[in-house]
């Protein structure tokens, strides 16, 4: 009898007690390769739990969602993977296969030229890089201010100015891309409708006007929170309030 | 008396011949059991009924088609004898042959009920005694026999649905077989038994026959009549129906009964309406009636057991031919221009089921386009069976020149009877083709090796990713972090201080040197203070160290040149920064020059000491005025 229990143990709790991170993230793709995406997903959300994110978890969990036909919760997941890793194309692909099962058209608005070109920028690398960038940039630019201010020499000055100069503007620019990706990830502003059918209503409240229905998988703008409810944009016509039970934040 | 013989000779005669005519016109309808044509000397006996009441009387006639002798009766021990022997004889024609027959009938009943045996009768014909048949008689108690029971005017119809006697009429389909291979042929037949004056049939109903193809075997208008003995009691027999069927699943398939609505002509009872016996329908037989009375009968169902064909052997282009067929295949031409027609035409013919045969899997050379065969069907249905023919005529039309060969092939089918596939081989067939004329709808000769895009046979996800996998801590961002801050934070901070202190050392430097300048004349001047001393005592030696000293000490000092770096050349180079004037210069140096000298050399090379140290203080003073 003691046996029994000593041998069913590893096997019935697994992971319940051996759950380091990395056992999970090796269980959950082998379960996801053996075809059992349910176990899969699980294991993703429970490496979640603990805290722990990376672009990769919420790509595989994007994929185990979408194997299990729960493309709600795939789109949130390849949205929040993308977040994180704005660049790999393998999560734009699948996001857009996903995307595909959709019931929404959803146009995307379109993008002034500046915008695409900061975005772009933003994407190239994770708000740590360029904070690293920003400040050995920052650093650059005190060296040459140095060498600007104690050189006795003309020639060695202008070179210090110029350089410092340069180095300033890229520590800035550096710095703002940072904040914004810095931003973009911390701030809870756009969200996933989740459950099959949303309705977008007026106000903030039961009794408020039916403006239009959105499906599981639409990806919306969150503007504000009242309580219960989310102000979610379309686009600048579709604006409404839609319960925060039905939604959730990229 | 022997005129009297001759006359009832004559009169037999008459009356033979009448009766003669009766028959032959009564034979579709009648009786037709009394003239069967053979040649074959025949005995029978037979009843009107075999399923009797007690004491109901029936007749039991006994045939002989030649002239016989001593005849031995059954004996009837069971039975009532009520009349007979009664000896009729009669005679027929057909065809030039001349038959006749003598019945002897008895009227007998049954004296209780039971099962009896009529026991088997004897004749003698020429040197051969021959015997009867037996005959069961089944008798049942009392009751009233079977009847027409309708009283009606005459020449209407009844419909008296299944009051017939079914002994006297009843319907029977029978098969040729129960158990057969799929698509093997069966006879089908539909007949009906009377002992009634049939007239004719309304509203037949033949099964659906589900489960097979039915070939019809063609009939003529006009029901035959023929005669079957069942059980010993002759039956008038019309053959409805006779069809071929083909089974075309495996298992067991039931063949609904068949049911149909016979009308009976019967006698009816004596007319009471004086003016109907003398100008009813019937003026010649007028003193009876006879009304026409429908009769609806139907008849057995039938169980068939269809066994799936063999499928050890079954050769894997089996069309579902089942019979005994041949083939034949021809074209029409074999030279011919590209994009010209050639008709290939397979004919099957042979018995089976010619219409569930297939079309014969042909494989073409893939420069001739071809196209779904035509199929024409011949096909008729006989006594013996269906038979015919099918063809399949395939249209084939080559698109380029060159020699091409239709392969060939077997044409295969089953033979229900030797139960076994035979295989019915082709000859190959070979066809030129020429160029034919250039035709811009056909496709091109010269074939270009066409790059095709890689096409996507399906869309899925992206596999997960397996990698190393970076796990971070949620909300753990670099921005925003310590490191971050003081990345920006520390720097300004060292810079700042690394000014301060480069200010400090900068300020501290200078006063020194501000000081040592000041102080570099009054030095000076000390030193020649001490030279002018050891002049006065002669002491060349420590004059010369003193004017030395105090040019050193002072340069050192005016140009903040430390004590390990000085040297003559590092003093000239400091004073032509300070732009002093070459003169001087080269004064101080001649001046270093001969001090150095003087200050090892013997006393009397010394020269004027006081001019050495007027020198000195000149050139202190020349410095000191530029620097």
């Amino acid at each position: 009898m003691a046996l029994c229990i000593l041998f069913s143990l590893p096997l019935g709790k697994g992971w319940g007690w051996a759950a380091t991170p990395t056992d999970l993230l090796d269980s959950a793709s082998t379960a996801y390769s053996k075809g059992n995406f349910q176990k899969a997903s699980e294991h993703y959300e429970v490496i979640i739990s603990l805290g722990y994110e990376s672009p990769e978890v919420y790509f595989n969990l994007g994929n185990a969602y979408y194997k299990l036909d729960n493309i709600g919760m795939s789109v949130l997941n390849y949205e929040r993977a993308k977040k994180l890793s704005p660049q790999d194309e393998d999560i734009h692909f699948n996001l857009k296969l996903a995307n595909q099962h959709t019931i929404d058209k959803i146009e995307p608005a379109p993008k002034l030229f500046l915008e695409e070109w900061w975005d772009t920028l933003k994407s190239i690398h994770s708000e740590k890089i360029w904070g690293l960038r920003s400040i050995v940039c920052f650093m650059l630019f005190l060296f040459f201010l140095g060498v600007f201010i104690t050189s006795n020499r003309l020639i060695n000055k202008q070179f210090g100015f110029w350089l410092g100069l340069l180095f300033f503007v890229f520590s800035i620019i550096s710095f703002s891309v940072s904040k914004s990706r810095y931003n973009d990830i911390t701030n809870k502003n756009s969200a996933v409708i989740l459950s099959s059918s949303a309705e977008i209503k007026n106000s903030p409240a039961d009794t408020g006007t039916k403006l239009f229905i959105l499906h599981e998988g639409a990806k919306v703008s969150a503007r504000e929170t009242n309580g219960e409810w989310v102000k979610v944009e379309l686009t600048s016509e579709k604006v409404g309030w839609v319960k925060r039970s039905s939604i959730e934040f990229i | 008396m022997k005129k009297n013989n001759i006359y009832k000779l004559m009169f037999r005669k008459v009356i033979l011949f009448y009766f003669f005519l009766a028959v032959l016109f009564s034979l579709p309808l009648g009786k037709g059991w009394g003239w069967t044509s053979s040649y074959a000397q025949k005995f029978t006996a037979s009843v009107n009924k075999n399923k009797v009441a007690v004491g109901e009387v029936f007749q039991l006639d006994f045939t002989i088609n030649a002239s016989g002798k001593s005849f031995t009766p059954p004996s009837f021990s069971d039975f009532t004898l009520y009349s007979g022997p009664n000896q009729s004889s009669s005679m027929q024609i057909i065809n030039g042959s001349m038959s006749q027959s003598i019945t002897l009938s008895y009227y007998v009943a049954a004296k209780k009920e039971g099962t009896f045996t009529i026991n088997s009768a004897s004749i003698t014909v020429g040197n051969n005694t021959l015997q009867s048949n037996a005959i069961t008689i089944e008798a049942v108690k009392g009751g009233n026999t079977q009847q027409a029971q309708t009283q009606s005017q005459g020449g209407t119809q009844d419909k008296n649905s299944g009051k017939a006697s079914s002994e006297n009429l009843f319907a029977k389909t029978s098969v040729s077989k129960s158990k057969v291979y799929a698509g093997e042929q069966i006879v089908i037949t539909h007949k009906v038994y009377t002992r009634m004056n049939l007239k004719g049939f309304q509203d037949v109903k033949f099964p659906s026959y589900n489960g097979f193809w039915a070939q019809e075997l063609g009939r003529n208008t006009q029901y035959e009549v023929n005669t079957e003995n069942v059980d010993g009691v002759s039956y008038n027999v019309v053959e409805i129906k006779k069809a071929f069927l083909f089974a075309q699943r495996s298992g067991k398939i039931q063949i609904e009964p068949m049911e149909v609505e016979c009308v009976v002509r019967e006698k009816s009872g004596k007319r009471k309406d004086p003016f109907e016996q003398f100008f009813g329908h019937d003026p010649f037989f007028g003193f009876d009636s006879y009304k026409d009375v429908l009769y609806s009968v139907k008849s057995n169902a039938i169980n068939i057991e269809v066994v799936p064909l063999p499928e050890a052997n079954k050769p894997a282009d089996f069309p579902g031919a089942v019979g005994n067929f041949s083939m034949n295949a021809t074209i029409d031409k074999d030279k011919v221009k590209a994009n010209e027609g050639i008709n290939l035409k397979i004919t099957i013919s042979g018995k089976g089921n010619l219409k569930l045969i297939d079309a014969p899997k042909m494989t073409f050379p893939d420069e001739i386009e071809t196209y779904d065969p035509k199929t024409n069907e011949n096909i008729s249905a006989n006594q013996s069976g269906v038979s015919g023919s099918k063809t399949f005529e395939y249209l084939l039309i080559p698109r380029h020149e060159g020699v091409y060969t239709i392969p060939a092939w077997n044409f295969n089918y089953f033979d229900a009877e030797k139960k076994m596939y035979v295989a019915l081989p082709s000859k190959e067939f070979t066809i030129t083709v020429e160029k034919g004329e250039s035709n811009s709808t056909s496709s091109p000769v010269i074939s270009s090796v066409a790059k095709e895009d890689v096409k996507m046979i399906g869309s899925d996800i992206r596999y997960i990713k397996t990698g190393n996998i970076n796990l971070d801590k949620r909300g753990e961002y670099f921005f925003n972090s310590p490191i971050f801050i003081s990345g920006f934070a520390v720097p300004p901070l060292l810079f700042l201080a690394f000014l301060f202190l480069r200010r400090e050392h900068i300020r501290r430097n200078s006063d020194i040197v501000l000081v040592k300048k000041r102080n570099a004349s009054r030095v000076a001047k000390k030193q020649l203070v001490q030279a002018e001393k050891s002049m006065k005592n002669s002491d060349k030696e420590n004059f010369f160290i003193n004017i030395l000293s105090a040019l050193y000490n002072y340069t050192e000092h005016k140009m903040n040149i430390s004590t390990a770096e000085h040297s003559k050349e590092k003093v000239i180079y400091e004073l032509k920064e300070k732009n002093v004037s070459e003169e001087t210069i080269n004064e101080l140096v001649k001046l270093l020059d001969e001090c150095e000298f003087a200050r090892y050399a013997p006393a009397s090379q010394s020269g004027n000491l006081e001019e050495v140290y007027s020198r000195a203080e000149n050139i202190i003073t020349k410095i000191e005025d530029v620097v």
